[in-house]
């Protein structure tokens, strides 16, 4: 005789991996938790893994369950309790099986634990953060009928009883940005209205909103996924319009200093690079100090950018922000050495110094009257210093600073303005609406040519002799390499001629102390910015050579962070592993409508040519508004923070990342469910197409008083309430030419329930089955169907549906169908349709048979190893199969054979006992 | 009853559900109501009063104040009783000292745009709860052990299945079948779908596993002819009809699988007057040869006539109303094979019910044999005559709208799966009740399908409803899961809210002896005058017993007519006087 103890399990975790042997299974339907209750009963360990956020499965969705119309929810949430409070069950939810090794009483399983950003223990599913997550996303658990918002918890009863954020990753807009705006963030903020909101994730990344709002190149709006639909997201315009709103309505509230920490930074150059990362030094507590040779800060945001581009007053204000913050600028105030600033006792040093020097051409006569250089040229116009310009004037070069010296030479009076760039109109690196600008302007454009001579015949400019070029292999760069057609040459007269054609780093800048390139940029370490001295970091121009404002931005960000780790002691070498950048087909676009971008208005060209006022006008906010709501919303969860700000328990936690796991156990149970038959492969029945052809599961979510309209069974066309249904049945069921030759088994049942449910909710509701066969075959089934014809007066009929046809007015719904039973055709018109899908093997079940070795069936169910003797062993030892995972099944089929795998695997685990 | 009457220290304690409850209940207003009730102690709240935190508070003041009394004020006990009875026994109380009063889902939840009424209703809900926690005793907490041996009745292939399970689990399985051999029908069938073997084939090695098996104890020709006990602790009478000896067996669980009975159709198509109308269980029965021959002749048969639905389906007809859900799919798997054996089959049907994976596919199997399948309407089935030793069957088909008629060499009737004859007795034996169909009922027809109301018995296979033989393997197996995680765990914990008989009151009149649905309760004949005497681990704590005893010599232990009448009182008379008790 056997007798066992009874195996009390300490609570405690973290007992080395206990010599309980452990069981896997996979599924957290109700023939899962039935299986890991009755393995737990026995003393074993139950890992229950639910790929979803909450176990409960396909019964958490069903309204009523036939034949006894017990409410699901009911009498599911006892089990839902007793499963998660077993101490024996450890559940695993919103996880993956990744692989699975080894043999029955010795399976290695290594999972996947999705990062649910939510501390299951610390949630308490109050829902605080519900009404503040402004993403809203189709709600999967109700069929897509409604919407849940990124944080969410799938139904009431969910267990654990936590809240998930369905977070994707990061979206390619927010990848894309050197300064890591989160874009997706702020522009949802914007669709419910909370500019303020906005701006502050804006400005977490970058000091700049209003600046970048205007002269980034936003490479962001290039991977905007809308993009692909048709076009991309106006996103610089959108924050610029942050920004706009917040000084023409005065909300900017006053920047407080909060200085807490008492290592000193030195920032070199009041560049963008500089001002960021002073800003961002500023705002971790650092007390900062920026010295600019310059009479003012900015670089060449305030020396090179125009004026119509970037008023001053918006570039004043948002540098005043960050002297506000408390950082000291020092103008006019040049540093000989940054090892002198580490001497005089700052524990850290940023060189943001720039590309000061202006590239050469190469040509004889650079140097006369006449020439000059685009960024000399702008910054003598910025500064007010009285510049002459010719009538005539040549542009080389095809970059931003290009671009703004021709159409700052248009402004002081230029009759003709060429820019001469020698490769075509794809390659040119300016942004591409300053190139139309300055076309609608008057600048012409003169592409794939090049100057070879400046002609100065008496030392005075007359004109350049250029020549043609074709593109050739690309170079290193990438680009098409530029070559000279032969016998292309010409002459053009030119009075003005400015070399727009790149800045280069300053051979005897400060920057020199450091290692540094051939070309005088700092080797600087490109994870960290540091650079050979320690303490000493570098970001911008002066590191990357001549780019953007918003990689100079973006380095300043980089090494404040570099620069908080190395005050703080923390070794580099260790950060957050990538994230996940959301591709392309995990977007859902189906229910996109087509939405033009906005365009931002202009001011008239005749006014704008004339003078130096801003061009761009900036977006009311209805433009704004309706622009921001074509955002797909990539990621879903924007990473906005609203719930973390809501959260009184502390409980989100934005930082976790998926997790891996191995688990030892001796035995595996399927228990996966099954998938709903697609039966848009009838299209002949209109599902898709005709908006009160419905399936049987969303009907269920209708009709449930959690569900979508909290129980109401309406028409999803007019929100009536419908006087006449029909059922259809075995639509993706029997059917050999769908490859689905079996029967679904619970379709008639559950069929005759949601009719029966049809006509309680509208007695006075006409309600017809279009049946082959009724198959009320199981336990009280038979009295159930006689009662659906007596009691509910249901009406059945034998007839296979050939067609539904919508009436485009009245939105009712015409069945043509042949009575089997007479022969005879009809048509019926109804209000709305509900298709009974069949159901089939769940997705992921052939992943995890590739796993465990294992042959599934044809028709993709799990084959047992022998129907009649053993009907829940698989033909691979030590695995079990229960629920649909094998067969379609009813709820009660489902947890017998849930219990019978139990039973089954349980001989396993005691054996391994006898063996330990 | 524990008799401690130490003077009540309550702690109040209410949660806010974060906005759940105090987004429309007044939670400040409740608590201050609750410090001047009688007893109160102490009266607190907390935003997640089942949040860990939330826990210790409770835990920290009922060491600090000294609280023999706690009342949560949160949500539905459906969830978190649990929750709140493991804390207040951490720190050192008996679980039945605790008092939910469900603030969310009865108050705020239902109220959410009255808050003034809303706060009234809790105030009033904590006051009563108050009042009954001062009336509020320890009970012992109890357990029963578990015999680690299970009974099982039955020896066909769910008997077999559910004895080797538990044997191969290492539990000890006492086999009773009362026919001389092991197997049941699933021995006796020749064609056994959806497999292509016999059923003897398919049987003979379980059989012989059971024999051989250690732990397995057969008990054939014998029948199980008393039982008595509780969960954990049954004595079975077992009496073996051969040598009439009986035996006494002491188990912890029982399985009942009992299986059914093929319904031998009297008055149904001329059953019984001609030799050549056969149940499809007979056909099956049939000795396996080359041709298929006529009983009454031994002519090979050429046409050959199946009927379904016989004697199922029949609406108003107890016990026969069902659908036996085996006989479709073995009906179109015999037509499928005995069609090479014969020119013509016919299936007489009302609906085909191939349902499930693999049914379909006999039946699709069938009709590529040009098995020819007629329907017949409901509510007119054939007709079937004899004349001159032919049989002659004239229906109406559904589908062409002809009357036809036919002429087999053999009529298959496909019979309804009925309950064993004795299944009066069996029920009333194991304290099981049955459904309409005549089978036994299950715990819950959804999520219990293999325990019963009796707690320790469980039922598999046939014995539950129609029910073909992997369905019954599978319901085997899972009936042993439920038999061996009892003894496994080696004792049951039994719930203290159970009745009991006071035996001065009684006055044996039976009344609750027939009242208890689960009988629990049987008179104590060691008593004289013989008194009722309730067996703790049967009870369920319904109370039925109590309302219906004219002597009120039953007492609900956690709901006694004290606890009771003390939270109307405190409701009607919200006194701050309230203490409580009838007069």
């Amino acid at each position: 005789m056997t007798t066992e103890e009874t195996s009390k399990q300490n609570s405690s975790a973290g007992q080395t991996e206990s010599k309980v042997p452990a069981a896997l299974v996979v599924g957290g339907g109700v023939a899962g938790m039935q299986a890991a209750l009755d393995i737990a009963s026995q003393g074993f360990k139950v890992y229950l893994l639910e790929q979803s956020p909450s176990i409960g499965g396909r019964m958490a969705m069903i309204d009523k369950t036939f034949p006894t119309l017990d409410c699901s929810a009911c009498i599911l949430t006892p089990r839902l309790s007793e499963t998660s409070r077993n101490p024996n069950i450890e559940l695993l939810t919103y996880s993956e099986v990744k692989s699975i090794t080894g043999e029955a009483g010795d399976f290695r399983v290594r999972i996947r634990r999705k990062a649910r950003y939510v501390n299951e223990k610390k949630c308490s599913a109050c829902a605080e953060c519900v009404p503040v997550c402004p993403v809203e996303v189709p709600n999967d658990f109700d069929q897509g009928l409604g919407f849940r918002k990124a944080i969410y918890s799938p139904f009431p009863q969910s267990t654990p009883n936590a809240y998930t954020i369905d977070k994707k990753g990061e979206p390619p807009c927010r990848a894309t940005c050197p300064a890591h705006v989160n874009a997706q963030g702020f522009v949802t903020l914007m669709k419910h209205g909370k500019y303020d909101e906005a701006l502050e994730i804006v400005r977490d990344a970058i000091p700049f909103p209003g600046v970048l709002g205007r002269v980034c190149i936003s490479f962001c709006e290039a991977e905007c996924e809308r993009g692909t639909l048709d076009d991309s997201m106006s996103i610089r315009n959108l924050h610029r319009f942050l920004a706009d709103y917040e000084r023409e309505n005065n909300l900017a509230k006053p920047v407080v200093p909060k200085i807490d920490k008492k290592e000193r930074v030195a920032v070199v150059g009041a560049g963008p690079a500089g001002i960021s990362c002073a800003y961002q030094l500023a705002r971790k507590g650092y007390p900062v100090t920026v010295f600019e040779a310059k009479p003012e800060a900015g670089g060449l945001l305030r020396y090179a950018i125009p004026e119509y581009r970037l008023p001053r007053n918006i570039l004043d204000e948002e540098i005043q922000r960050v002297v506000d913050l408390g950082v000291k600028i020092k103008v006019n105030t040049p540093v000989k050495s940054v090892r002198d600033l580490l001497a005089k006792g700052f524990k850290a040093v940023f060189v943001g110094t720039g590309a000061s020097v202006s590239n050469k051409i190469g040509l004889p006569g650079e140097e006369i009257v006449g020439v000059i250089h685009s960024v000399e040229f702008l910054e003598k116009v910025n500064t007010g210093q009285d510049v002459k310009i010719g009538e005539k004037v040549a542009v080389i070069g095809g970059g931003d600073a290009a671009i703004d010296a021709a159409r700052v030479a248009v402004r002081l009076g230029a009759s003709d303005v060429t820019v001469i760039y020698r490769r075509s109109n794809i390659e040119i690196p300016a942004i591409p609406s300053e190139v139309e600008d300055a076309k609608s302007e008057g600048v012409k454009f003169m592409m794939l040519t090049n100057p070879i001579e400046i002609l100065s015949p008496r030392g005075v400019l007359t004109g350049i002799r250029c020549v043609r070029m074709r593109l050739g292999e690309p170079d290193h760069s990438g680009r098409s390499r530029p070559v000279p057609i032969v016998g292309s040459e010409f002459t053009m007269a030119v009075n003005t001629l400015i070399l727009g054609v790149g800045q280069s780093a300053n051979p005897r800048g400060v920057q020199t102390e450091c290692d540094c390139t051939e070309y005088a940029t700092v080797k600087a370490d490109p994870v960290t910015l540091q650079t050979s001295i320690p303490g000493v970091f570098a970001g911008g121009d002066v590191v990357l050579g001549p780019l953007t404002v918003v990689k100079a931005v973006g380095q300043g960000r980089q090494a404040a962070d570099s620069i908080d780790m190395y005050l703080r002691g923390i070794p580099f070498g260790h950060s957050p592993p990538e994230r996940h950048r959301v591709q392309s087909y995990e977007v859902d676009k189906r229910r996109v409508l087509p939405a033009k971008r906005a365009i931002m208005a202009k001011q008239g060209i005749r006014s704008r040519k004339s003078d130096f006022s801003e061009v761009e006008l900036g977006f009311s906010e209805e433009t704004a508004h309706s622009e921001a709501e074509r955002c797909l919303g990539c990621a879903v969860c924007c990473d906005c923070n609203q719930c973390v700000k809501a959260c009184q328990r502390g409980a989100i936690d934005q930082s976790m990342t998926d997790e891996s796991a191995e688990l030892s156990v001796g035995a595996i149970i399927i228990a996966t469910g099954y998938r709903l038959f697609d039966i848009t492969a009838y299209p002949q029945l209109g599902y898709g197409r005709y908006s009160n052809v419905i399936h049987a599961m969303e009907y269920e979510r209708l009709i449930n008083a959690s569900g979508p309209t909290k129980g109401h069974l309406i028409r999803l066309s007019d929100g009536r309430i419908p006087e006449s249904m029909g059922f259809i049945q075995c639509v993706g069921a029997r059917d050999v030419s769908k490859d689905v030759p079996y029967c679904s088994r619970v379709c008639c049942m559950y069929a005759i329930k949601n009719a029966v449910m049809a006509r309680e909710h509208n007695p006075d509701a006409d309600v017809t089955i279009y049946y082959a066969d009724i198959r009320a075959f199981g336990k009280g089934f038979e009295q159930f169907y006689d009662m659906a014809q007596t009691r509910f007066g249901v009406k059945f009929v034998r007839g296979r549906v050939a067609e539904v046809a919508e009436d485009k007015h009245t939105h009712n719904l015409t069945v043509r169908y042949e009575d089997t039973e007479t022969g005879t055709l009809h048509d019926v018109e109804h209000e709305m349709i509900v298709i009974s899908p069949g159901i089939q093997p769940p997705e992921g079940l052939d992943d995890l048979a590739v796993e465990l070795g294992m042959d599934l069936a044809a028709d993709g169910y799990v084959d047992v190893a022998d129907q009649i003797v053993t009907p829940v062993d698989t033909k691979i030892a030590g695995v079990f199969v229960c629920g649909c995972a094998d067969a379609p099944k009813d709820i009660p089929d489902s947890v017998s054979a849930g219990s019978a795998a139990a039973m089954r695997a349980t001989i396993i685990l005691n054996n391994m006992r006898k063996k330990v | 009853m524990m008799t401690e009457k130490a003077e009540p220290r309550i702690g109040v304690f209410v949660c806010h559900c974060g906005h759940n409850i105090a987004g429309v209940v007044d939670v400040a207003k409740v608590v201050e109501s609750a410090k001047s009730l009688p007893h109160v102690v102490l009266s607190t709240d907390h935003m997640f009063m089942c949040s860990d935190a939330g826990q210790q508070l409770i835990k920290d003041r009922i060491k600090e104040q000294k609280l023999n009394r706690v009342v949560v004020a949160s949500c539905s006990p459906r969830m978190h009783e649990p929750t709140f009875r493991r804390v207040v026994e951490d720190a050192g109380l008996n679980r039945y000292l605790f008092d939910q009063v469900n603030i969310r889902e009865h108050v705020s939840w239902c109220h959410m745009r009255q808050p003034k009424e809303a706060t009234d209703k809790a105030i009033d809900l904590v006051r009563m709860s108050v009042a009954r926690a001062a009336e509020l005793e320890s009970l012992p907490i109890k357990s029963v052990s578990v015999t680690p041996r299970t009974l099982v009745v039955g020896g066909g292939i769910a008997g077999l299945r559910a004895s080797l399970d538990i044997a191969d689990r290492g539990f000890e399985a006492v086999l009773v079948e009362r026919m001389p051999e092991l197997g049941g029908h699933v021995r006796k069938w020749t064609h056994l779908f959806p497999a292509d073997e016999s059923g003897e084939q398919i049987i003979a090695p379980l059989v012989r596993q059971a024999e051989h098996h250690k732990l397995v104890r057969v008990m054939k020709d014998s029948e199980v002819v008393e039982f008595g006990g509780y969960i954990g602790n049954f004595t079975a009478k077992i009496k073996n009809h051969k040598t009439g000896m009986v035996k006494e067996v002491d188990v912890g669980t029982v399985i009942v699988a009992t299986g059914f009975e093929p319904f031998r159709p009297f008055g149904y198509y001329e059953y019984g007057q001609h030799p050549d109308i056969i149940t499809l269980a007979e056909l099956q029965e049939m000795t396996p040869r080359a041709d298929l021959i006529r009983p009454s002749d031994g002519k090979k048969v050429k046409k050959l006539a199946f009927i379904g639905c016989v004697g199922s389906r029949e609406a108003g007809k107890l016990g026969h109303e069902h659908c036996s859900r085996h006989c479709c799919s073995a009906v179109a798997k015999a037509a499928a094979d005995l069609r090479d054996r014969v020119d013509e089959v016919v299936i007489m049907y009302q609906d085909i019910r191939t349902y499930g994976r693999g049914h379909e596919e006999l039946h699709r199997l069938a009709r590529s044999k040009l098995v020819i399948y007629s329907k017949f309407p409901k509510e007119k089935k054939p007709v079937v005559q004899i004349a001159n030793g032919r049989i002659r069957i004239t229906w109406y088909d559904v589908l062409s709208g002809d009357n036809l008629e036919y002429e087999p060499d053999l009529l298959v009737l496909a019979s309804a799966m009925i309950p064993p004859a004795d299944v009066a007795e069996t029920s009333k034996m194991f304290s099981l009740t049955r459904s309409a169909d005549g089978f036994f009922n299950p715990e819950h027809i959804k999520l219990a399908p293999l325990t019963t109301h009796t707690a320790g018995v469980m039922i598999a296979g046939a014995a539950q409803a129609a029910k073909n033989a992997s369905e019954s393997v599978v319901d085997a197996s899972g009936a042993a899961a439920k038999a061996v995680g009892l003894m496994a765990r080696g004792n049951v914990e039994i719930e203290s809210t159970v009745s009991h008989v006071i035996p001065e009151l009684c006055s044996s009149c039976h009344t609750c002896v027939t009242a208890c649905p689960y009988g629990a309760i049987a008179m104590d004949t060691k008593k004289s005058p013989p008194v009722a005497l309730v067996t703790e681990a049967k009870c369920k704590g319904c109370g039925t017993c109590a309302a219906s005893c004219p002597s009120s010599a039953i007492i609900m232990y956690h709901s006694t007519d004290e606890q009771i009448l003390t939270m109307v009182e405190a409701y009607l008379c919200p006194s701050t006087q309230t203490t409580g008790g009838v007069a």
